[in-house]
């Protein structure tokens, strides 16, 4: 009795796409359980046959032990709530009249009173009182999904199915829907999720379930589903995994790919950061990059690596040596134009400086409010020099932010053309 | 305070309604039996009335022979052919509606009318007609349950009714019965249009006992049975998979519900023909009076429906006396009329209807 939702090698045969392959998992009481996979993955087949709207052809759904298929309509909605993805609006029902639809199969036992009582209860959980007396046909795409979702809770089965019920919300009720449900299954409940929103998903959910073409790919928790090659493998080479930085779940991030139109070629001497944005403006410009030396786990190397930019990478910490510097140096001389980013300047990355009087046609950017850019008087030594012997003879222009240097690129650029 | 008073209104508003229909309606079904070639005093018409319920019939007929002629002859019969076939088919309107999700859904949506209309031609064509008068309607019946049968199995597959189906499968038929019609016509003789086009139009004249009373115990019967579909109607509305959800039965509902809609709609048409109109403006009316719940608007559709029949058969009777105007004409006339001012009146207000 205890587990919630068995399935037991649960087969659809194919009509269409419609399709389930040898399914087997269960459900525990206190499970907040997301189904993850791509557009036509069999997300929604998935939670349709497992309230017994869609037929299976092989296999057991068995819900607190007994086959879905067995269950009258209204014992299943005791054990079992849904919400579509579907909305129907022919009708202008008030919106406490459809919140009270889900009450139908306990009716008998619960009076009128009890029954608002109920309704009322559920929509103050959930904000939404306001809305009470309006028509349900007049709310918005979000209202309504919300009312829906109230409508479930009202049903106040152990077990809640919901076919992707942040589709239409905001970020801020898709949180409090998310956690409205986390709360639930605190407190003992369960419920399975098809959600697309994998950062959601790995948030919230205690367990996801991969599908992909009707079969489980993948059942765990959210960092051992979640992966770089499953998601270079079923969803997007241009997506990375990362860690929530807030919450240390993972996440899954967009990454735009840029078109390399434009013929020149930039190279970037960053550190700590300072080198994203200004990055990130240029590839936008359809520059060609190159990256300068820059430590492991810097943020700078990160980005650079997730967008394919060569760049040189030395340990974390690690005093950049002569023989990097040359190694890099070819790059330098090569680009059209070298930008040397507004970076902390400390003995470990001293040599960047030197990288940068390499450059033929350097550009330094200096903002005037930088305080402590230097971690001892000979880093800032070196950097006077650099100015005043390292480059000696040859173009430097100075910029004092990246909007500066974005002017200065793209007059550049329409100079070439 | 503001929200519980409005669904005070709300609730008042439906307590109100059915009572005022219903005295509506009485009224009505007195005047209907009162106008006509010989006027009746509507005190004579309530005096022979009790005297028949009370007392029986024969008393009656003693006490006020000619008005006992005239109400037990032409014209209660003719009330009550209105009064059975508006309630009929304005419920199965209400609850096909109800089923389809959608406010412009009909009764004949099954191609119930077409077939109908097709089993009575050829009842009347193959002269079967003059065996028994009650041949005819029993042709119509028997022909928009085979259609009905058909559009099912059309649209049928798995177990599963699927509604876009059953409404293209009626579409098809209903357009493939149309022409079997026109061809029985082309073929038939002048004398017996003049009954083809009560079957294809409607209307309430000549009804006698004889056509009335052997589908009224049916006709009572399914509707007292589609009145209980009321709460399932109300959970379809939120889609059929919302609606598996919360509870039902969603495909014995379906079931259900086609069935006695094809039922109601087809006993209907053997009574009046098919009248147009009813089962599509009705439940639309009585929805914006009192709302869509199925609950009360099934009910008031079967009051509002006899209403409206009712009105539109003493309009077409008193409107060009002594000739009358048939009553299928009338609904089209006042229902298509109305309909374009709705729908001039909701689009200007950015409304649904």
């Amino acid at each position: 009795m205890s587990m919630l939702l068995q399935v037991v090698n649960l087969c659809r045969g194919d009509v269409g796409r419609q399709r389930l392959n040898a399914l087997n998992f269960n459900i525990e009481p206190g499970e907040l359980v997301g189904v993850i996979g791509p557009n036509g993955a069999g997300k929604s087949t998935l939670l349709k046959t497992l309230i017994g709207f869609l037929n299976f052809s092989q296999g057991q759904v068995l819900l607190q032990g007994r086959a879905v298929t067995q269950l009258r309509a209204v014992e299943r909605a005791a054990r079992v709530s849904y919400l579509s993805q579907e909305h129907a609006e022919a009708f202008p029902f008030p919106v406490f009249e459809v919140v009270a639809m889900g009450l139908y199969a306990r009716q008998g036992g619960i009076s009128h009173t009890t029954a608002m009582d109920q309704v009322d209860s559920v929509l103050e959980r959930l904000e939404l009182s306001a809305l009470k007396s309006r028509k349900f046909n007049q709310l918005s795409g979000g209202e309504k999904q919300l009312i829906q979702f109230a409508r479930l809770l009202v049903q106040d089965a152990p077990l809640m199915l919901l076919d992707e019920p942040t589709a239409n919300l905001d970020i801020g009720h898709e949180f409090q829907l998310m956690n409205c449900l986390r709360e639930d299954c605190d407190s003992g409940k369960s419920a399975m999720v098809a959600i697309h929103n994998l950062n959601t998903a790995a948030e919230f959910c205690d367990r996801l379930i991969l599908i992909n073409e009707g079969e489980i790919v993948t059942d765990g928790a959210p960092e051992k589903v979640i992966t770089q090659a499953m998601i270079n493998d079923l969803y997007s080479d241009r997506a990375f995994v990362a860690c929530n930085p807030h919450s240390g779940a993972v996440n899954v991030l967009p990454v735009r790919q840029h078109k390399k139109d434009r013929n020149i070629t930039v190279h970037i001497i960053g550190g700590a950061g300072s080198a994203v944005e200004l990055s990130r403006q240029l590839l936008r410009l359809g520059c060609s990059l190159t990256g300068g030396i820059a430590h492991h786990q810097d943020t700078d190397a990160s980005f650079w690596r997730s967008q394919s930019v060569p760049f040189v990478e030395v340990t974390a910490f690690e005093t950049i040596s002569q023989d990097m510097v040359e190694k890099t140096a070819p790059w330098v001389e090569e680009a059209d134009l070298t930008i040397l980013c507004d970076f902390p300047i400390g003995p470990a990355n001293l040599a960047n400086l030197e990288l940068a009087s390499r450059a033929g046609n350097l550009l330094v950017v200096q903002s005037d409010t930088a305080t402590n850019r230097f971690f001892n008087p000979a880093s800032e030594q070196a950097f006077e020099q650099l100015f005043k012997e390292g480059i000696a003879g040859k173009k430097v222009q100075k910029a004092r932010g990246i909007n500066e240097v974005i002017a200065l690129v793209r007059s550049q650029l329409e100079a070439v053309q | 305070m503001k929200q519980s008073a409005s669904m005070a209104t709300g609730i008042t508003g439906k307590i109100w309604t059915a009572p005022f229909l219903l005295i509506v309606g009485i009224m009505l079904f007195l005047l209907n039996l009162a106008v006509g070639a010989v006027s009746l005093p509507i005190l004579t018409i309530v005096g022979t009335l009790s005297d028949l319920i009370w007392l029986g019939p024969d008393v009656a007929r003693d006490n006020d022979p000619r008005t006992f002629a005239i109400l037990m002859h032409i014209r209660l019969p003719r009330a009550v052919a209105a009064i059975l076939a508006g309630s009929a088919l304005a419920v199965s309107g209400a609850a096909m509606q109800g089923l389809f999700r959608n406010p412009m859904a009909s009764p004949d949506i099954m191609g119930i009318s077409a077939g109908a209309a097709l089993g009575a031609v050829l009842g009347i064509s193959l002269g079967v007609a003059a065996w028994h008068p009650m041949m005819v309607p029993l042709f119509s019946v028997v022909g928009s349950l085979i259609t009905a049968v058909i559009v099912f199995f059309l649209a049928g597959r798995a177990g599963a009714v699927n509604l876009l189906f059953i409404i293209l499968a009626g579409l098809a038929l209903s357009s493939l019965l149309g022409g079997a019609i026109s061809a029985v016509l082309l073929f038939s003789q002048e004398y017996e249009v003049a009954q083809f086009i009560f079957w294809t139009m409607g209307g309430l004249e000549g009804r006698m006992w004889q056509h009335v009373l052997w589908p009224a115990p049916w006709i009572v019967g399914l509707m007292v049975l589609a009145l209980f579909q009321g709460r399932a109607l109300n959970l379809l509305s939120q889609g059929e998979e919302n609606a598996h959800g919360i509870g039902l039965n969603v495909r014995g509902t379906k079931v259900v519900i086609l069935i006695l809609t094809a039922g109601l709609t087809s006993l209907a048409i053997s009574i009046s023909g098919p009248i147009g109109f009813i089962g599509l403006m009705v439940p639309h009316l009585v929805r914006i009076i009192t709302g869509p719940d199925h609950r009360s608007l099934l009910p008031l559709s079967a009051i509002a429906g006899a209403i409206f029949v009712l009105f539109c058969d003493l309009i077409g009777r008193w409107l060009i006396a002594p000739h009358e105007i048939k009553v299928g004409i009338i609904t089209s006339i006042v229902g298509g009329s109305y309909f374009i001012y709705l729908i001039i009146r909701t689009y200007r207000q950015g409304r649904w209807l």
